[in-house]
């Protein structure tokens, strides 16, 4: 049976990444990167700051009670919080939450010591609770990697455009130079570990463009490949320009900025889909070709995002469609699961079908011709 | 580079999707002529058993239909779907012998005087990625 996702799920999970990027970016901002941009408008990055603890935080805990509502019955709330180890996790979490916010006030000697390691805990929450917690150890390591880097990286240039109107302009240069020049080593990281845990994954490099999440992830591929794009033409060729003729204005960062909302967006629902999971143990296409009479059925049988696909032509032996075809019969199973249908043509000779699987794995499915019958075995990924 | 191919193949060799059913014992649409005292279900993830839910029940249908699995499945469809919308069944199990929090399979010990007959196990698991997977399988006790 399916696993139960609502599209709530997809918004509580940009909700909690687009909180924990705004808290933890404006921290990375304010104490590495750029104090001198927060430094005239302390108060602007508090509300900055706590928007996103907010956001975090009232994801985390709604998220949570959802949870429990998807089980059916929101009384375990309590029992999820304290018997499990997720519930364990998202009380960890808020309590990181509350202490990063205090720390933000400025009252904490120490403060430039605790905030990486209580940064690196909150991110390790958000990889203990997501499709890392059952990848192993390594999957973990490379999940919490793939997330410091970005909240470095992405977290401090969507804190930047954020801070940047009431700062001076050579505060906000030093502080987007200083992300152009740890930003290139970032972003390799980033990618690398990024392209491993697809890999891991998708388990097959078809299912990238086959199955429901690796078309999700080519979404945020596609946004993280515009927001690059852009940063590379701001870095080398927009702004030497604009510094050799003394402007001073946003650049291109707002935009940026703009576009790594979409890639928070696109990871939320990235990581509430179910991945495919292990390997194909059939063919997800299977080409047809058979005679019949002066004339061959062609046509392919496939799988894509969990839709079993059979388009079938009726053609003469030049290869043209005839005026009309034969009813045919078609039959899917998977275990007990079975379906059956008689095809029609919608237009001459041509046929087709889309059947939305109930559950990902290998199918059988039969097809009836005038003269014989056809089997095959279709793997259907998710 | 030989090493690094095989810690890169043995990273990649951890493909999990969810908790989703590996395998059991007794197996999925297997006939056991000796009356089984547990029933053990081993998940691709590790799922969080105080707050997933197991029983397995017992499957009333015509004889005749005890030799087909594909069949039984097909039969066990709707009391799954009743079981899962909260409704109760005739539960055969007495309850999980798994006490860990946390826990890749799960042990379901069965009441010892089961009747010969089909069986129906259910679950509705939540992984320990925070997403819920539901699902059954079958098994005849023919002695």
């Amino acid at each position: 049976m399916p696993h139960e996702h609502q599209g709530l799920q997809y918004v509580i999970r940009t909700a909690l990444y687009l909180g924990v990027f705004l808290l933890l970016g404006t921290g990375v901002l304010v104490r590495y990167l750029g104090w001198k941009v927060s430094r005239p408008q302390r108060w602007w990055a508090w509300q900055v700051l706590s928007g996103g603890f907010l956001l975090a935080f009232g994801a985390s805990l709604y998220g949570a009670y959802h949870t429990v509502w998807m089980l059916g019955d929101t009384a375990l709330l309590g029992r999820y919080l304290w018997q499990t180890q997720q519930g364990n996790l998202i009380l960890l979490r808020l309590l990181i939450l509350s202490l990063l916010l205090l720390l933000s006030m400025g009252w904490f000697r120490w403060d430039r010591w605790l905030y990486p390691p209580l940064a690196v805990g909150l991110l390790l929450t958000l990889s203990l609770t997501a499709h890392a917690a059952g990848e192993g150890v390594v999957g973990v390591v490379a999940d919490l990697l793939h997330l410091v880097l970005g909240v470095a990286w992405a977290g401090g240039l969507l804190a930047l455009a954020l801070l940047w109107r009431g700062a001076p302009p050579e505060a906000n240069l030093r502080a987007l130079r200083r992300i152009s020049q740890v930003g290139g080593s970032l972003f390799l990281g980033m990618a690398l570990l990024g392209g491993y845990l697809a890999l891991v994954r998708l388990g097959d490099l078809a299912n990238l463009w086959t199955t429901a999440y690796g078309q999700r992830l080519l979404v945020k591929l596609g946004l993280v490949a515009l927001v690059l794009f852009l940063a590379a033409f701001n870095r080398f060729w927009l702004l030497p320009r604009w510094e050799a003729e003394g402007r001073k204005g946003l650049y291109l960062v707002g935009l940026e900025a703009f576009l790594l909302l979409g890639v928070l967006g696109a990871t939320g629902v990235v990581a509430g889909t179910e991945p495919p999971g292990p390997t194909p143990r059939a063919p997800s296409l299977i080409r047809i070709a058979e005679g019949y009479g002066e004339g061959r059925f062609v046509g392919q049988l496939f799988s894509q995002a969990g839709v079993i696909h059979l388009y079938l032509d009726l053609r003469d032996k030049e290869g043209n469609l005839l005026p009309t075809g034969p009813a045919l019969r078609v039959g899917l199973e998977r275990e007990g699961l079975v379906h059956q249908e008689v095809l029609r043509p919608y237009h001459r000779s041509q046929y087709h079908l889309a059947y939305l699987a109930e559950e990902g794995g290998v199918w059988e499915v039969w097809l009836e011709l005038p003269h014989k019958r056809l089997a095959y075995v279709l793997w259907v990924g998710r | 580079m030989p090493r690094f191919a095989l810690f890169l193949l043995f990273c990649l060799g951890i493909v999990l999707a969810h908790a989703e059913y590996e395998r059991s014992v007794p197996a999925a649409n297997s006939i056991l002529s000796k009356r089984p005292g547990s029933v053990v279900v081993y998940f691709t993830q590790p799922v969080e058993v105080r707050l997933s839910a197991f029983g397995v029940y017992a499957l009333e249908v015509p004889r005749e239909a005890w030799g087909s699995p594909v069949r039984l499945r097909q039969m066990a469809q709707p009391l799954v779907r009743r079981l899962l919308a909260g409704n109760a069944g005739r539960r055969v199990d007495v309850g999980l012998a798994t006490t860990a929090r946390t826990s890749r399979s799960v042990v379901l010990r069965l009441r010892p005087d089961l009747e010969p007959g089909p069986y129906v196990v259910v679950w509705r698991n939540l992984g320990v990625d925070g997403h819920s997977v539901s699902g059954f399988f079958v098994f005849v006790y023919r002695p």
